[in-house]
């Protein structure tokens, strides 16, 4: 009798125990909002006749202009509204959700309102970071999709923490094991030793390249120099060459984990300066539009 | 003698571990390899990297044996010499600091390491190593920055630009902040003002005005154009063409009415709200759409104002005539020309002042009045001319064309008397020296083979010329003879010769120096009085009623004769049917005032407006006339906007294209 009172309590168990992302929340609310403004904004554009061509000043510009500002600002609260965390119909995720489907229909909303027009001019700057910004939040969205199983993958389970500590040790048991040597070989460990395994500069962090890396060139250079001399027992130079090995694979591991984190982090230095920018941009085309009205 | 090694260790904690050891003898080696005394386990260090010996008590020399030199004092040297018991010294090896002292006679040596050992091993900040913090500016300062210098480049400067050129007339060459406000270059027109935009956009916050306008577009009567100097300072500029009104300011607003859309409603809010008055040239002369001629102006309908127009303007209370329109097919007013009312006698004109001839106005003197073509209608003009008569092919007249024209058709024919001005918009005044003379022939008498002429237009030397005619005779006596009948004789040298000898031989006859001619000559019938009425007294002795031809009849829309005289339109047989007398109903007016001007309805006979192609008459379709083939909202004198623009003149094709019409 119960059971059959309360069907709805099962299903609702099931809704929230499985996971319901942003993008797919209450199964695309948003996306289907934001496509109806779309499809709105076009059909009115495509049915008014503004001569001698569209542009801002006509009344569909006014209110794709005045929706356009209004849409831009409310999305740039999602930087206030994030740092509070609430459930429900206007909970966190449902907000983001919004903040996505309702950022991407401000590409047609405001390319309407320019009617095509553009130039290089303060509007079209406003313009231009807008669609910056709303670029770099398709990035990190697309990154955030697909980036963090490949994070995980690559962690294999080692915490950052880890990487560290395992990075410290493998430069310990290297400073041990080059005790030995002569002076031209301790250089190259030592350069090894010496070299920021975090440094590198943006573009290796995103690229995941290190042309310049000490370690690897240390490898090369001693392996050179040990290529034509009599192999001995005990070799200081082999657990040297063993070490810069293992130090190479833990680099590995800790440069991709690096430049998968910059590219799901580098596209906020993009949308949060810019969406900056753009207010800017759009309170001087808002005023310069009523001043030389 | 001696030395004491002190390696200083560090917890974890950062707390201190000292490991003494005593070395004798006067000199101790320093490097890497752990034979060493002083054992730096540094791989910056080399394996036998230096010795120190005491050289002399209380001096001591530090030598570098393998050709890697060491810190002191912060230079890289490789032989030192140090007292340490009174200054002391500080050697670097590698990452090692090697502190030099003295201790009871023995030197003491403090080894330390002081950097770590790889760079992994110093201290990391975790929550941010992993991440791309510091390799960027952090978010925050960007995003100042921008906010900072976008609103210093885009705002502020723009502000300055007009704050500090506020009310100069012209604004200095060189690159303005306000530019980057520009929405879209300037039409060819205004290129000038490329540069100035407070040339327009004269005080912030407040809409362009007219006044902007009309400081370079003065209205016709060239009024004070200070802004014409603007045109002249700024280079090979023209002044601007003229502004006209097309309507009272009130008339317009009321006209206009209310936005009946939601588009209407919505831009009407936003320029309510934002102070952007309605019905300012640049409502439709839109600017800033990019260079180029400036673009037609926007076809913002005429019939939005004048569907309806008189209803409106009447429950505002205007007495306004106009008629209301939507398209010359289906509505439109009947024309009004403007026609001569009768000529005002109690404010007579002299006529010199009238007389075409010298460069005087016909129409002066006349009373004016716009009148409404619903049908036929009369307008007196001061001839007794019939045009029926004039066109016949069988009565007197026509036989009398016949001779003085041999060959030139059966009678006369419109152009025969009517010629169009230059241009071939309009016809000129018929002329009575040109066109009528050659019947209406004013020979007073032949004097060796010349025929002596009466002046016309002027009745004072005509009576002077025919009492001079009296004066030179002999004697005359009065026989009652011919005088009557000095009316019009046949056209022709012969006849006007055959005339004047019948008038001198009769005229030898009369008594009282030809005052019965002078009757005869302006009374009804008479050489003057057939054409003219004439009234007795006056300075002159006579009064000629005034005569003026209008050449322009409707003022507000625009007629070019010219576009119609070659119209291929042709019958069933054929033959061309169009000709003047096809829209002009001259063969059948028999009384001198009738205004042979067409009524609306002829003209839609072909002109089917935009919309009315079903309501052609004549032709199979319509041509399509919309309100700008005859109207111009700025009316001028000129012809409108659109058929300027068209090239007429330039384009025949145009013209052929537009006159194609086919007979239904």
């Amino acid at each position: 009798m119960l059971m059959v009172k309360n069907p709805p309590s099962a299903s609702r168990r099931e809704r929230t125990s499985s996971h319901d992302g942003f993008l797919r929340y209450r199964n695309f609310r948003w996306a289907k909002i934001a496509a109806v403004i779309c499809g709105i904004s076009i059909a009115a554009y495509l049915m008014i006749d503004v001569q001698p061509h569209p542009n801002g000043g006509s009344a569909e510009g006014y209110v794709l202009g005045t929706i356009g500002a209004l849409l831009i600002l409310w999305l740039t609260l999602l930087g206030v509204r994030k740092r509070a965390m609430t459930r429900g119909r206007w909970s966190l995720k449902a907000w983001t959700s919004a903040h996505v489907y309702l950022g991407l229909s401000l590409i047609v909303i405001a390319t309407l309102h320019t009617g095509f027009q553009f130039g290089w001019n303060v509007h079209t700057l406003a313009y231009a970071l807008m669609m910056l910004v709303i670029l770099s939040g398709i990035w990190g969205i697309s990154m955030y999709g697909a980036l963090p199983k490949a994070l995980s993958d690559n962690r294999e389970m080692m915490t950052e923490t880890q990487m560290l500590e395992a990075l410290r040790s493998i430069d310990r048991q290297l400073h041990e094991a080059a005790q030995p040597l002569d002076q031209e070989n301790a250089d190259l460990v030592q350069s090894s030793l010496e070299q920021d395994p975090f440094g590198g500069g943006l573009w290796a962090r995103l690229t995941g390249r290190y042309s310049n890396c000490s370690t690897r060139a240390a490898q090369a250079e001693l392996r050179r120099g040990a290529a034509f001399r009599p192999k001995l027992a005990d070799d200081p130079l082999d657990r040297i060459d063993s070490l810069l090995e293992r130090k190479g694979s833990i680099l590995l591991r800790v440069r991709r984990h690096l430049r998968l984190k910059a590219l799901l982090e580098i596209w906020l230095y993009v949308h949060v300066p810019i969406t900056f920018a753009l207010i800017a941009a759009l309170s001087a085309h808002i005023v310069s539009v009523f001043f030389y009205w | 003698m001696g030395f004491k090694i002190i390696t200083i260790a560090r917890t974890s904690e950062g707390r201190e571990i000292p490991r003494e050891k005593l070395v004798p003898g006067d000199q101790i080696s320093v490097g890497r390899l752990s034979e060493n005394d002083v054992h730096l386990a540094d791989l910056a260090v080399e394996p036998r990297h230096a010795v120190i010996k005491e050289t002399s008590p209380g001096r001591v020399t530090v030598d570098s044996i393998s050709g890697l030199g060491f810190g002191f004092d912060g230079r890289t040297v490789m032989h030192a010499e140090i007292e340490p018991a009174s200054t002391g010294a500080e050697l670097r090896f590698g990452n090692h600091r090697l502190k030099l002292g003295s201790d009871d006679g023995t030197i003491a040596i403090t080894v330390e390491r002081v950097e770590a050992l790889s760079d992994s091993a110093e201290e990391k900040d975790q929550q941010t190593v992993f991440t791309i913090r510091g390799l960027l500016p952090g978010k925050r300062v960007s995003a100042y920055t921008f906010v900072a210098l976008i609103l210093a480049a885009f705002l502020a400067w723009p502000i300055y630009t007009y704050a500090s050129a506020h009310g100069e007339k012209i604004r200095p060459a060189g690159f303005h902040g306000d530019k980057t406000w520009e929405t879209g270059a300037l039409s060819k027109a205004h290129a000038d003002l490329e540069n100035d935009c407070q040339a327009c956009h004269v005080d912030a916050f407040v809409a362009v005005r007219d006044d902007a306008c009309e400081a370079c577009h003065t209205d016709a009567h060239g009024r004070a154009a200070t802004g014409l100097q603007r045109v002249a300072m700024t280079g090979p500029g023209r002044p601007g063409p003229a502004a006209y009104d097309h309507a009272p300011e009130k008339l317009l607003a009321v006209a206009r009415g209310g936005p009946d859309n939601l588009g209407g409603r919505i831009k009407a809010f936003f320029k309510h709200s934002f102070n952007k008055p309605e019905g300012r040239c640049v409502d439709c002369h839109t600017e800033h759409e990019g260079a180029g001629p400036m673009p037609a102006t926007q076809q913002a309908f005429c019939a939005d104002c004048h569907n309806g127009l008189q209803g409106r303007l009447q429950s505002a209370g205007f007495k306004s005539a106009i008629g209301s329109a939507t398209d010359f097919g289906l509505q439109h007013p009947p024309f009004k020309p403007l026609i001569l009312a009768g000529y005002d006698t109690a404010h007579p004109v002299p006529f010199a002042k009238r007389d075409a001839r010298s460069g005087g106005n016909p129409l002066l003197g006349w009373q004016m009045q716009r009148a409404v073509m619903s049908g036929p209608i009369k307008m007196p003009d001061g001839l007794k001319f019939t045009h029926a008569q004039h066109l016949s092919t069988s009565n007197g007249i026509a036989e009398m064309w016949r001779n003085v024209s041999p060959g030139q058709g059966p009678g006369m024919d419109c152009e025969d008397c009517h010629k169009t001005d230059p241009s071939g918009t309009r016809y000129q005044p018929v002329r009575m020296e040109t066109a009528c003379q050659s019947c209406h022939s004013l020979g007073l008498q032949t004097i060796g083979g010349t025929v002596r002429q009466l002046p016309h237009g002027q009745p004072a030397q005509v009576i002077a010329d025919i009492r001079a005619f009296y004066g030179s005779g002999g004697s005359f006596r009065p026989t009652g003879l011919p005088i009557a009948r000095y009316t019009r004789a046949r056209p022709g040298e012969v006849n006007a010769e055959r005339r004047s000898a019948d008038l001198a031989r009769a005229a030898a006859l009369l008594p009282g120096k030809g005052d019965a001619l002078i009757r005869a000559t302006f009374a009804p019938g008479g050489v003057c009085g057939e054409c003219h009425t004439v009234g007795m007294g006056g300075p002159d002795g006579v009064r000629i009623a005034p005569v003026a031809q209008p050449t322009r009849y409707l003022r507000n829309g625009w007629f070019d004769h010219r576009a119609h005289i070659n119209l291929d339109v042709r019958g069933a047989d054929g033959s061309r049917r169009w000709g003047c007398r096809d829209c002009h109903a001259a063969e059948k007016s028999n009384t001198a005032s009738d205004l042979l001007l067409p009524t609306l309805t002829t003209c839609q006979a072909c002109h089917t407006g935009q919309n009315g192609a079903h309501t052609a008459q004549l032709v199979r379709s319509g041509t399509a006339s919309s309100c700008a083939m005859c109207h111009d909202y700025h009316a001028d004198e000129g012809a409108p906007w659109v058929l300027k623009r068209k090239g007429r003149k330039t384009e025949p094709a145009n013209q052929v294209a537009m006159l194609q019409v086919r007979w239904r």
